[in-house]
C-alpha cells in the first residue's frame, strides 16, 4: 500500500542510482542545506537522500540554515557559513551542499560581496575530499560578470545533481561546467505524483461493500481538507506571501506553497475517485 | 502472540521509552503497543535516546532491539542551548499572549529534535499501515505527524493549557487521520482546539494492568510507616500540582482535625519545607511491583494536578480500592470521580481539610468509595476493552487508505 505523499521520489531507479553513487563515495557525509519538514518538495528530496544514505549505514550529519529542518545543527548563511564549512571539512570526508534560495549566499548580499563570498565558499568546499552539489529548481545561475565570478564555485564539485528540463538546459550554458559531472534527478516535489486515471482503477469490492458511514465521513473530510489546502496555497501564492516570506527560516516559501498545492491535489483526486466508486457501489 | 489475518504494520512514535521512564502518555503508548503486538500486529517503537523530559539528554544508546514482542529503534536527540529564548516564549504563552509563527518555530524546534527519527520515518513510511503519535506537545509529534498525514493516529493527551492553543498544535490535530482520546473531557477540548479534526476519532480511554494481589502491611513495615497517610504518586513539579498540595496539606494539618501523613513517591525534588519534615515523607522512586502495595496501604490518593488527560495513578488507586481526593480544577479527574463515585474533589484548603477529615473518620464511606472506584476501572479501563477500540480504529483507517491509495 502506498500511503503518504512524500516518499515517492527516492524509489525511482534514477534516484536510487544517485544514492548508490553517493554511498560509494564515502562513509562519512555532511549535508549542508534545508531538509524536511522545511523546504517543501526540495527539503523532502534532500531529506530522503540523507535518510537513504543513513539506511545504507553511512554517517550523515545535517547542518541547516532553517531551524525547522530535521538537522543536527542550525547554521547561518552568507559569510557566517564559511567557518562551519571549514570546521566540518576536518571531520567529514564528503560534502553534500544544496544550492537553494539563501544558500550558500545570504539573500541580502549585493553583487561584489556575493562574488567574494562565492570564491571564499569554493575554497572552503575544496577542503572536502568529496564534494556534491544538489540544485533546487529553478537553478539560479548568474549571467555576465556574476556568472564568471561563480566559475570557481561551480567547478569545485565532483558531482552536480540537477532536475531535468530547463535546469539542465541552463547548466549546459555554463561553459566551465563539465557535463560529465552532472546527474539528472527525478523531478522534486511537484511532479512526484502520478495521478493517472484514478477513477478507472480496480477496487476491492469487499472493502467498498463494508464501508461504514464513519469512513465515508472521513473521506469527505479528507477531500474537503485538501481542497482547502489547495485554495490556501493558491491564494498565498497569488498574494505573494511566499515571496515576502522567502527569507530563510520563515514559513511558506514559494516552493513550499507549490509542494503543498500539488500534494493536496493528488490526495484530493484520489479521494474523489473513491467517493465516486462508493456512490456507484452503494 | 495471536495469529491475525488482518495483521497491520504499526509504528508507535513516543519521545521516551523504557522501564525507567516516568510519564503517563509514555506508559500508555508502551502498553498499547505491546497489547496490539500480542494480537498479532507487527509493531515498532520509534523513540529517542532520552530518559529525562527536562534535559532530553541522550542517556540510552542509539540502538535497535527487541523488547518481548516488538522492535524498538532509538534515535539521538539534538538539544539547543537557547533555553532563555524558549523560557521567554513560555512566559509569554503562560500570560495568554499569542505567538508569532517564528516564535512557535523556536518553541517547537529549540527544546529537542530527533532528526534521525524524522528521516527514518521519511524514508520508511511506506512500510507502515498506521503511525501512532503521542503526546501532542513535543517535536516527535508536532514535526513528524505531518509527514504521514493519511496514516497518522494521534493520541494527544491534550490538556487545557496555553500550549494547546498554539497554531502548530491546531494544524497537527486537524491534519491527523485519526485521533484517540483518553477521556470525554479531552475529546470535547479537542473539538474546541481543532474544530475541523478528522471524523475518525474515538474515546479509547487507557488502561492499567490489574495486579494479582496487594500487601499493604508489607509496604508499611518496609518503610517504617505507622500513621495513616495520603499518597501522592508522580512527578514532583509545580505543573503537576505538587507545590499546591504541600501548601494545602500544611494548612489542613494545622486544623488538627485528622491524623494523617503525606507520603510522596516519584521523581523530581519534592522540596519539603523544614516545618513539614515530620509529616511529609519522600520515598523517592519505587519499583513498579511495589506500587500496588503503596496504593492499597494509603487512606486516599491525592491528585492535585489540573493537567491530566487520563490519570493512571487514579485508576491504580481505585483498583487497590483506595479512594481519591482530587483538585476540582482538574476537569478529567473530576469527571472520573463524578462518574465512579470513587473520589472527592476540593477547590481550596478548606475543602481539602473536609475531605481528609471525612476519609479519616468515616472508614465505611471510604471503603465504599474504593469499591466504587475498582468497579469503575474494571468496567471501563481494562486493556482488552481499550485495545478493541484502538484496533477497530486502526482497521477503519487502514481500509480507507487501501481504497484511496491501493493495496
Amino acid at each position: 500500500m502506498e500511503v503518504g505523499n512524500t516518499a515517492n521520489g527516492i524509489n525511482t531507479e534514477t534516484d536510487n542510482n544517485i544514492v548508490n553513487l553517493l554511498a560509494g563515495l564515502s562513509e562519512d557525509f555532511v549535508l549542508v542545506g534545508t531538509v524536511a519538514p522545511a523546504g517543501g518538495g526540495f527539503g523532502l528530496y534532500t531529506g530522503l537522500v540523507a535518510a537513504e544514505l543513513a539506511m545504507r549505514g553511512k554517517s550523515v550529519r545535517i547542518l541547516s540554515p532553517d531551524r525547522r529542518s530535521a538537522a543536527d545543527k542550525t547554521i547561518p548563511t552568507g559569510p557566517g557559513l564559511l567557518p562551519h564549512l571549514t570546521v566540518e571539512a576536518k571531520k567529514a570526508k564528503a560534502l553534500i551542499l544544496s544550492l537553494e534560495p539563501g544558500l550558500p549566499f545570504s539573500p541580502n548580499l549585493t553583487r561584489v560581496p556575493r562574488a567574494v563570498m562565492l570564491n571564499a565558499a569554493a575554497l572552503a568546499i575544496k577542503a572536502f575530499p568529496v564534494r556534491i552539489l544538489i540544485c533546487d529548481t529553478p537553478i539560479q545561475v548568474p549571467g555576465g560578470i556574476g556568472g564568471r565570478t561563480a566559475q570557481s564555485f561551480w567547478t569545485s564539485f565532483d558531482h552536480i545533481v540537477v532536475r531535468g528540463g530547463e535546469d539542465l538546459t541552463q547548466i549546459r550554458e555554463l561553459p566551465y561546467v563539465d557535463m560529465g559531472k552532472v546527474i539528472v534527478a527525478e523531478p522534486f516535489a511537484d511532479s512526484f505524483f502520478d495521478t493517472g486515471n484514478l477513477s478507472e482503477r480496480a477496487y476491492d469490492e469487499d472493502l467498498i461493500a463494508s464501508f461504514s458511514s464513519e469512513q465515508v465521513a472521513y473521506l469527505l473530510h479528507l477531500r474537503a481538507g485538501r481542497a482547502r489546502q489547495m485554495t490556501d496555497a493558491a491564494n498565498d501564492f497569488s498574494l505573494g506571501t511566499g515571496e515576502k516570506n522567502q527569507a530563510v527560516g520563515a514559513k511558506a516559501s514559494l516552493r513550499e506553497l507549490k509542494s503543498s498545492f500539488y500534494t493536496a491535489k493528488y490526495v484530493y483526486n484520489r479521494s474523489k475517485a473513491v467517493l465516486k466508486k462508493l456512490a456507484n457501489g452503494i | 502472540m495471536r495469529e491475525n489475518k488482518n495483521s497491520l504494520k504499526l509504528a508507535f512514535v513516543t519521545p521516551r521509552y523504557g522501564r525507567d521512564v516516568v510519564g503517563g502518555s509514555e506508559a500508555v503508548m508502551a502498553e498499547a503497543a505491546h497489547g496490539l503486538a500480542q494480537r498479532g500486529h507487527r509493531v515498532e517503537i520509534l523513540t529517542t535516546c532520552a530518559k529525562s523530559h527536562f534535559s532530553w539528554a541522550n542517556e540510552f544508546p542509539e540502538e535497535v532491539f527487541t523488547d518481548v514482542d516488538l522492535e524498538v529503534r532509538r534515535f539521538k536527540t539534538v538539544t539547543k542551548k537557547r533555553r532563555l529564548a524558549v523560557a521567554k516564549i513560555e512566559d509569554r504563552l503562560s500570560a495568554g499572549e499569542r505567538l508569532t509563527d517564528t516564535e512557535e518555530d523556536i518553541w517547537l524546534n529549540e527544546r529537542f529534535r530527533a532528526p534521525g527519527l524524522y528521516l527514518y520515518l521519511l524514508s520508511q513510511q511506506r512500510r507502515y499501515d498506521a503511525v501512532v503519535f503521542s503526546p501532542y506537545l513535543f517535536w516527535s509529534t508536532l514535526a513528524c505527524a505531518g509527514l504521514v498525514k493519511e496514516k497518522s493516529v494521534i493520541m494527544p493527551c491534550l490538556h487545557d493549557e496555553p500550549y494547546a492553543r498554539l497554531g502548530i498544535v491546531k494544524k497537527t490535530l486537524t491534519q491527523a487521520a485519526a485521533l484517540w482520546f483518553l477521556s470525554e473531557p479531552e475529546h470535547q477540548l479537542c473539538h474546541r482546539v481543532a474544530p475541523r479534526m478528522s471524523p475518525l476519532h474515538e474515546v479509547t480511554g487507557a488502561a492499567v494492568a490489574v495486579p494479582n494481589s496487594y500487601n499493604p502491611a508489607k509496604f508499611m513495615e518496609k518503610h517504617g510507616l505507622k500513621n495513616p497517610f495520603l499518597l501522592y504518586v508522580g512527578r514532583r513539579e509545580e505543573g503537576k500540582g505538587w507545590d499546591n498540595l504541600m501548601k494545602s496539606f500544611a494548612s489542613a494539618l494545622a486544623t488538627q482535625r485528622f491524623k494523617m501523613d503525606l507520603i510522596t513517591v516519584g521523581v523530581g525534588n519534592p522540596n519539603i519545607p523544614e516545618s513539614l519534615k515530620n509529616n511529609v515523607i519522600d520515598l523517592g522512586y519505587l519499583e513498579a511491583d511495589e506500587l500496588p502495595d503503596a496504593f492499597s496501604a494509603a487512606s486516599a490518593l491525592a491528585q492535585p494536578s489540573k493537567n491530566e488527560s487520563f490519570s493512571r495513578t487514579v485508576m491504580e488507586a481505585w483498583l487497590a480500592k483506595t479512594p481519591v481526593v482530587a483538585s476540582s480544577a482538574g476537569e478529567v479527574v473530576t469527571w472520573h470521580c463524578e462518574r465512579s463515585k470513587g473520589g472527592l474533589t476540593y477547590a481550596d484548603n478548606y475543602e481539602l481539610t473536609e475531605c481528609l477529615q471525612l476519609i479519616s473518620s468515616n472508614k465505611a464511606l471510604a471503603a465504599q468509595m474504593g469499591e466504587n472506584g475498582r468497579a469503575y476501572v474494571l468496567s471501563n479501563y481494562t486493556w482488552d476493552k481499550v485495545t478493541d477500540k484502538m484496533e477497530d480504529s486502526l482497521q477503519n483507517l487502514s481500509a480507507v487508505n487501501q481504497l484511496v491509495y491501493g493495496g
